[in-house]
């Protein structure tokens, strides 16, 4: 009897602690602010059908800027190499900005456009 | 390994790999890669599911198969040492039981009450209901009887018809 209750408080402690953990590492909290800084980042993109590379890196920044909110493209994007363009966001962005705009750019959001970002983002004084 | 056991295997791993990567792509902000993990998750649990249905219905109908036709005596034995005692239902019939015996008294009461309803309705029923039908049966019969002039009127003038009459009447036309 004893054993058997000390097995489900174990398990509910287990379930509770992956539960917690679950919550903590997914949970959107708000960045710092980096007021003066800029982040910039390479995004590598791969189209089908002759999507033109520029037009859907373009698209993808158009679709995923809600989720760094207000911030803006201090510059146009700049094309550094065969399907890859490198993106330069004002002011910078913190961890959990990062990981909306990565998860947005890396998701299927376009059909036939796909993005990775293979630089970045990486903080530097604008 | 047969086949069904490497459905069960792989279906297990893909609902294992799918929930995991459905947290993975939430963690990463990936939505529609996880909504599609999502739905390879519950399709590989509806699949598990249903072969866990499906194989408990199979053990049942193997274990209805193989069940033997002839009881074991050691089973029949217990049942029928168990069985409920045969109910006497008309135990309240017998002089010896101890409750009154009031249900004949009522029965033939309740008899003679309905009997005597009865004679009253068949009563009343005989003084309103026969002359109404009478009349009605007059009325109906009517159409059927002959006219007042029977059939042969005027047959005694004509010589072919006059026969229908009878000898006598031709007797009397000739006399």
């Amino acid at each position: 009897m004893a054993v058997r209750f000390l097995r489900v408080v174990l398990a509910a402690g287990l379930l509770g602690a992956g539960l917690y953990g679950l919550a903590e590492v997914t949970q959107n909290r708000p960045d710092p602010s980096y007021a003066g800084q800029v982040s910039e980042l390479t995004l590598r993109v791969r189209t089908k059908e002759g999507y033109a590379h520029d037009v859907a890196a373009q698209g993808l920044w158009a679709q995923c800027r809600h989720t760094v909110r207000s911030r803006t493209l201090a510059s146009p994007i700049t094309q550094v190499g065969a399907g890859r363009f490198q993106l330069v966001v004002q002011p910078a962005i913190g961890t959990h900005g990062t990981r909306r705009l990565l998860g947005c750019l890396e998701d299927a959001t376009t059909p036939g456009v796909s993005g990775q970002v293979v630089d970045g983002p990486r903080r530097r004084p604008a | 390994m047969n086949a069904r056991r490497m459905a069960t295997v792989l279906a297990a791993a893909t609902l294992a790999g799918s929930g995991t990567y459905l947290f993975v792509y939430l963690y990463r902000w990936e939505w529609n890669r996880a909504i599609i993990a999502g739905v390879f998750f519950l399709a590989a649990q509806m699949a598990l599911s249903t072969a866990a249905v499906l194989g408990r219905l199979r053990a049942v109908e193997t274990a209805q198969r193989q069940r033997p036709d002839a009881p074991s005596p050691r089973v029949l034995g217990h049942i029928r040492e168990a069985a409920a005692p045969p109910r006497d239902h008309f135990a309240w019939l017998r002089p010896q039981s101890e409750r009154l015996g009031v249900f004949v008294p009522i029965l033939m009461g309740a008899g003679f009450v309905l009997s005597g309803l009865a004679w009253l309705v068949e009563r009343i029923a005989r003084s309103t209901a026969a002359p109404r039908l009478e009349h009605g049966l007059a009325v109906d019969l009517g159409a059927l009887a002959l006219p007042p002039d029977h059939l042969l009127a005027g047959a005694a003038d004509d010589d072919d018809l006059a026969l229908l009459l009878g000898p006598d009447a031709r007797a009397r036309r000739w006399r």
